[in-house]
């Protein structure tokens, strides 16, 4: 178990993880930020949130998105980073698993949002997010020196490395 | 919570999960008041608080596209790279069809079936031509705005259906 | 003494036409933000109603007493510019809703079915709803409008006719259509229907029957009218008037055959008919 959760490995796996979620948030919180009104739609047509959270949530998600997207590219404060997507990724998750049970079929155009027409959710769109959601967590679980900004400007609380041991110890 | 002790190689410190909580809410909150402040400086910022209900629904659209409408003498109907679709119920086809027309029954209610439709676009086709009944409504207009609103292009109906096709067809036949 | 009259009359209308627009006299209106009532009061000096009044919003207004048409309009560019309108969407919204009214083409030729009528026979204004039985934004409007008629604002004034008009693109709408036909044949359209509707997200082809007997029909009865291809040639038929009426998204709404093609919503849609029928009545006397 140590030997699999110490591998050096996953540091380059992770960092595949890293770029591949933080490359998909980037992309999705874009439109999002130039055009609020259009989001609070997409989140309206949910209809699992009262109306007076719509708006802040449309206003503060895609910006989340982006700085976690940034974080998780570059490695800074990665476990932070993925502990954000895997919050995101399972709010959607449940989100779209709610819609779903409702019966809310968002493919038949009769629905104002965009997103609704252009991405229609269904079991698909469950089966990717708890993908995601899982590359997140392997991030933050099993990242444990993530390479990147991280790794060039280590914080003050860090991991003592074999030479401050050896130091230690006289040698 | 605290981890495990490092060991001598000093790489299994367990993450500090209290500091990558405390950094997860820093970035939120650091986010939240970006957001905040952007939306409150851009000109079309929407409000923090919405009062009126968002308008979800809009009317559901039947789908179907645009396929303007060609003469039945017109010389491009009866080009060889041209496909003719007939609209009409499979007796009437079989009693006239102008030579290579396929037949493609329009129902009103039931959609053309997608292996039809996949076969029409697959057929390598220049150009649809869809002709129906002629009557109002025309079942061939309607079949090719279906078809059109299905991906496939340069669809045109003929006004006029059958019999209009079936008149410039033997028009040509005695020139 | 006619001269003083005369004078005395003169002075007044002076006095009259050099006061500024007021407030208008709408609870709508007063009810505004200070910067929305500037918005509003810019709207009315720049446009005009399309019916009772001749000149601006802001004359007509002052005009004592306003006509109702003219406060029902105001009302509505009032409400629009809480709900953040800028100028131009409300002159958009102005003009469709004339052309709701007014109706510039050829009136639309629909099969009034009695079996699918609600509200009183011999009200002035009739509104027919071309509606899909698997559509959203059908269930919303037909329960709306169908209450309005029974027992709302509209009930005496407006008669409601449902034309079913199954899209392609919704799964079971055949179904739920050739449904709502046998519901009309045997006389419990409107129960039936409305049922359909309630039950929307648990919709399912094979309860049909089950809601058909709750909606008070026999089961054997409504089986064989659902299996009759005389149904399915009537639904294809209303389809048919649908496609020629140039309908191609539901709900599509007709009031005394003009296409409707202002605000869809539910209160929007009322209001235009309270406004026919003013309109209708006026006409009457």
């Amino acid at each position: 178990m140590r030997g699999f959760v110490g591998w050096r490995g996953h540091s380059v796996l992770a960092l595949a993880a890293r770029l591949y979620l933080g490359a998909i948030f980037l992309l999705a919180c874009w439109h999002k930020i130039l055009d609020p009104g259009a989001f609070a739609v997409d989140i309206a047509t949910y209809q699992i949130l009262p109306l007076g959270l719509v708006n802040p949530m449309a206003i503060v998600l895609p910006w989340v998105e982006l700085a976690a997207g940034l974080m998780l590219l570059v490695g800074y404060r990665t476990p932070a980073a993925a502990l954000l997507v895997a919050s995101m990724m399972a709010v959607f998750t449940a989100a779209v698993a709610l819609a779903l049970g409702k019966g809310l079929d968002m493919s038949c155009g009769c629905f104002a949002s965009q997103g609704a027409a252009e991405d229609p959710i269904s079991w698909q769109t469950i089966m990717r997010d708890l993908s995601w959601l899982l590359l997140a967590l392997y991030v933050l679980v099993l990242d444990r020196r993530p390479l990147g900004a991280d790794r060039l400007w280590p914080r003050g609380t860090r991991a003592p490395r074999v030479s401050d041991n050896l130091s230690k110890e006289g040698l | 919570m605290p981890g495990v002790a490092p060991s001598p190689e000093g790489r299994l410190a367990w993450h500090p999960w209290r500091t990558t909580v405390r950094d997860a809410v820093v970035a939120l909150l650091a986010c939240a008041t970006v957001g905040a402040a952007v939306n409150a400086l851009r000109p079309h910022g929407i409000p923090f608080v919405q009062k009126a209900e968002y308008q979800i629904l809009v009317p559901c659209p039947e789908g179907s596209g645009e396929a303007p409408a060609i003469a039945a003498d017109d010389p491009t109907v009866w080009d060889a790279r041209t496909l003719l679709v007939d609209a009409r119920p499979a007796a009437d086809y079989q009693r006239w069809h102008p030579q290579g027309a396929i037949n493609l029954p329009f129902d009103y209610l039931e959609p053309a079936p997608k292996d039809e439709v996949r076969r029409i676009a697959a057929s390598g086709a220049a150009r649809v031509v869809v002709y129906g009944d002629g009557g109002d409504p025309d079942s061939g207009e309607q079949l090719g705005r279906e078809l059109a609103g299905s991906g496939i292009r340069n669809v045109s109906f003929v006004p006029g259906g059958a019999a209009q096709l079936e008149k410039a067809g033997a028009e040509r036949g005695a020139r | 003494m006619r001269k003083i009259l005369g004078s005395l009359t003169v002075a007044w209308l002076i006095l009259l036409s050099g006061a500024k627009p007021t407030r208008a006299q709408t609870a709508e209106c007063d009810a505004l933000p200070a910067e929305r009532k500037a918005v509003a009061r810019e709207i009315f000096s720049a446009l005009h109603p399309y019916d009772g009044c001749d000149q601006t919003f802001a004359r007509c207004l002052e005009a004592k007493p306003p006509k109702p048409v003219v406060l029902r309009l105001a009302s509505d560019i009032c409400r629009q510019v809480k709900a953040g309108k800028d100028r131009k969407q409300v002159e958009r919204n102005l003009a469709k809703r004339a052309e709701t009214m007014l109706g510039t083409g050829a009136r639309a030729v629909i099969a009034l079915d009695e079996t699918m009528q609600a509200g009183a026979a011999d009200a002035k204004v009739t509104i027919a709803v071309y509606a899909c039985s698997r559509c959203p934004f059908c269930k919303v409007m037909v329960a709306a409008l169908h209450k309005a008629v029974t027992d709302g604002p509209l009930a005496g004034k407006v008669r409601l006719y449902f034309r079913p008009f199954p899209l392609k693109s919704h799964p079971g709408s055949t179904e739920g259509g050739l449904a709502m036909m046998s519901a009309a044949k045997l006389g419990r359209f409107w129960p039936f229907t409305l049922l359909l509707y309630k039950n929307f997200d648990t919709f399912c082809p094979k309860l049909l029957p089950e809601w058909a007997v709750a909606a008070g029909m026999d089961r054997a009865a409504f089986e064989r009218e659902y299996a009759d291809p005389k149904t399915r040639e009537a639904l294809v038929a209303c389809k048919q008037e649908g496609v020629r009426n140039k309908v191609n998204a539901t709900p599509s709404l007709f009031i005394d055959g003009r296409p409707y093609v202002y605000e869809l919503t539910p209160e929007a849609v009322i209001d235009v008919l309270e406004e026919a029928y003013e309109a209708a009545s006026a006409n009457k006397r």
